[in-house]
């Protein structure tokens, strides 16, 4: 295993303020403080090559998660190794292996072209020339950004920016690489052809990727493992296939009809979601999809049918609403 | 030669602000001229007030306007403020080198830069005062002058560094930069030389590392020392570096194990 996790609990102390005048003269004199568990008791682990979505609503605890794994914040309690050493040590051979883009903060030089940014990282992580060249005309070749490395970085565009930080993030060839919300703030293009580098650079380089995002687009393009975490909790670790067979209770079915058809004759093979007389959408059980599937083509002049899994963001926000204990 | 390479490069992050190093070294420069227009006026009352003279106090400013420049630093601000406060100093942490010599690295070529702007600048002085610059140094006392130099800006800067590392447990060090900075100003030798500073504060200021930062490494490069202070002043400076040294290194460990890095 590449990263191990073992009852990871991470604690912030957090000054709790009543509002008002005298709320701020009280705290003046005496502060209330209180533990916000932020990771409570969290276990799993990660094999080589893997890429796993970290997902959760806000303040669920995945960027404390990554922070802990990367060395950045201390934890309360429990056991984390990654690549065999104690991240918060963060020993110099293994902050060489590790790469951590966050999607809101950024490493390079504000004034200085990016290309100046990469030539540090390349002195701080000690690249050979060679090794060097070769990684940045792949990766700026791959992100297309050769026109913009001799630019000055704060004239860049978010998109452009966020390309820049990823290459200066890869100089090094880490081996694991954790990515919070790397997609923010990026338009649809951008987001897509992110999505389609994070994929080449993990098949290409077998690199273990660790993803947050709250882009479901991003976890189900990129992801076949998803953490779900949420207050701290981990809800559910495991395939994301497997997560909507376990979770969706019901598939829709979509029908469209040669010749209008009849509302009566219709309603009888399950929940209608929407009618007209040339189209038909259900919702059924997972288990009977199938079944009614065949009755629509048999009794009725379907031109066209599809059957289609819930939106997984539904899914998800219904684990995030019961809590799933059944995880 | 890596370090030779990584110091080249953050030197030219200097140079993308070029105007910002030239107004800094204007600062030292309008300070030390409104002491040195006072000092004039006392001077003109007593030629010879505890062996400084007209002349070689006209010298101590000039030089100071360097010392300044080059020695006393203010790393504090953008520790506080872009690695603290906007929570850069992630990136940082997460780089296999040093903190300490990160910055230190992005600090020394602006001190580079004001340095030599200083020197500038008191260079034309000295023709506009018609002031004569004299050095009464030997082969040996310019050699621990140059460690005096050395040892106060090593003195300075982890100072400073711990300074802006009190951010990790305050989350603000303004007053207590404001408060250091008057205390530079009394005791480091910028209003006066800290020899001509009242009873109490004189000894204050020995017993403070401020005047080891500034005024001993101007009255080193004066040669108004003999070689045994000279060698008095290094252990002095010695003692304080490793005094602050483990302050910095404590405070290091501690301070990052309850750091959070809000924010993102």
């Amino acid at each position: 295993m590449i990263i191990s996790v073992n009852h990871l609990t991470k604690y912030y102390e957090v000054h709790q303020k009543e509002p008002g005048f005298s709320g701020s003269l009280k705290s003046l004199f005496h502060r209330k403080y209180y533990d916000a568990k932020a990771v409570d008791d969290i276990s799993f682990e990660i094999e080589e090559g893997e890429l796993v979505g970290f997902i959760g609503p806000n303040g669920a605890g995945k960027t404390t998660t990554l922070k802990c794994l990367t060395g950045l914040l201390f934890p309360t309690g429990g056991k984390v190794s990654v690549l065999g050493y104690t991240p918060f040590e963060r020993k110099h051979p293994y902050l060489k292996q590790i790469s951590l883009v966050m999607g809101q903060k950024n490493q390079l030089w504000w004034d200085l072209p990016a290309i100046d940014s990469f030539l540090l990282n390349k002195e701080i992580y000690e690249i050979p020339d060679d090794t060097y060249k070769k990684t940045i005309d792949e990766l700026s070749s791959l992100l297309d950004v050769e026109d913009i490395l001799q630019v000055q970085v704060r004239k860049l565009s978010l998109g452009q920016r966020m390309k820049c930080e990823l290459i200066a993030a890869l100089i090094h060839n880490p081996k694991i690489l954790f990515l919070d919300e790397p997609t923010i703030g990026l338009d649809v293009i951008m987001q897509q052809k992110l999505r389609e580098f994070i994929k080449t650079y993990n098949e290409k380089y077998n690199a273990t990727i660790i993803l947050t995002s709250h882009y479901m687009k991003d976890v189900e393009e990129l992801c076949k493992r998803i953490i779900i975490i949420d207050h701290g909790k981990i809800l559910y670790d495991g395939k994301l296939e497997s997560i909507v067979k376990k979770y969706a209770k019901s598939k829709t079915i979509t029908a469209v009809f040669e010749k209008p058809v009849a509302l009566e004759k219709v309603k009888i093979l399950g929940e209608l979601v929407s009618f007209d007389p040339r189209k038909a959408i259900f919702s059924v059980p997972r288990n009977k999809s199938n079944v009614i599937a065949s009755k629509l083509l048999e009794n009725f002049p379907v031109e066209d049918i599809n059957i289609e899994e819930p939106n997984i963001e539904e899914i998800i926000r219904d684990v995030f609403s019961n809590k799933a204990s059944s995880v | 030669m890596r370090y030779l390479r990584l110091f080249s490069l953050y030197f030219q992050n200097v140079f993308s602000h070029r105007g910002r190093p030239l107004v800094y070294v204007s600062t030292y420069v309008i300070s030390a001229l409104i002491y040195l227009t006072f000092l004039q006026g006392v001077f003109h009352q007593n030629a010879n007030l505890n062996t400084w003279t007209l002349s070689t106090v006209t010298s101590y400013y000039f030089i100071l306007i360097v010392a300044a420049g080059t020695l006393m630093m203010h790393p504090e601000v953008p520790i506080f403020r872009d690695d603290i406060e906007k929570g850069e100093l992630a990136g940082r942490l997460l780089k296999p080198f040093s903190y300490y010599w990160q910055r230190f690295n992005i600090e020394l070529p602006v001190r580079i830069f004001q340095g030599v702007s200083g020197a500038v600048i008191a260079y034309l002085l000295t023709f506009i005062y018609h002031a004569n610059l004299q050095f009464h140094l030997t082969f040996f006392t310019a050699l621990l002058a140059f460690i005096v130099i050395l040892l106060a800006y090593f003195m300075c800067f982890t100072f400073k560094i711990i300074l802006a590392l009190t951010a990790l447990w305050t989350t603000e060090i303004r007053g207590a930069q404001e408060l250091t900075d008057i205390l530079v100003t009394i005791f480091a030798g910028y209003i006066v030389p800290v020899n001509l500073l009242p009873g109490i504060l004189e000894k204050v200021a020995y017993i403070l590392p401020f005047s080891y930062i500034i005024y001993y490494p101007v009255v080193a490069v004066q040669g108004r020392l003999a070689i045994q202070t000279l060698f008095s002043v290094i252990g002095i400076q010695i003692v304080w570096l490793c005094i602050l040294g483990v302050i910095f290194h404590l405070m290091w460990r501690k301070g990052l194990m309850q750091y959070s890095d809000f924010g993102q």
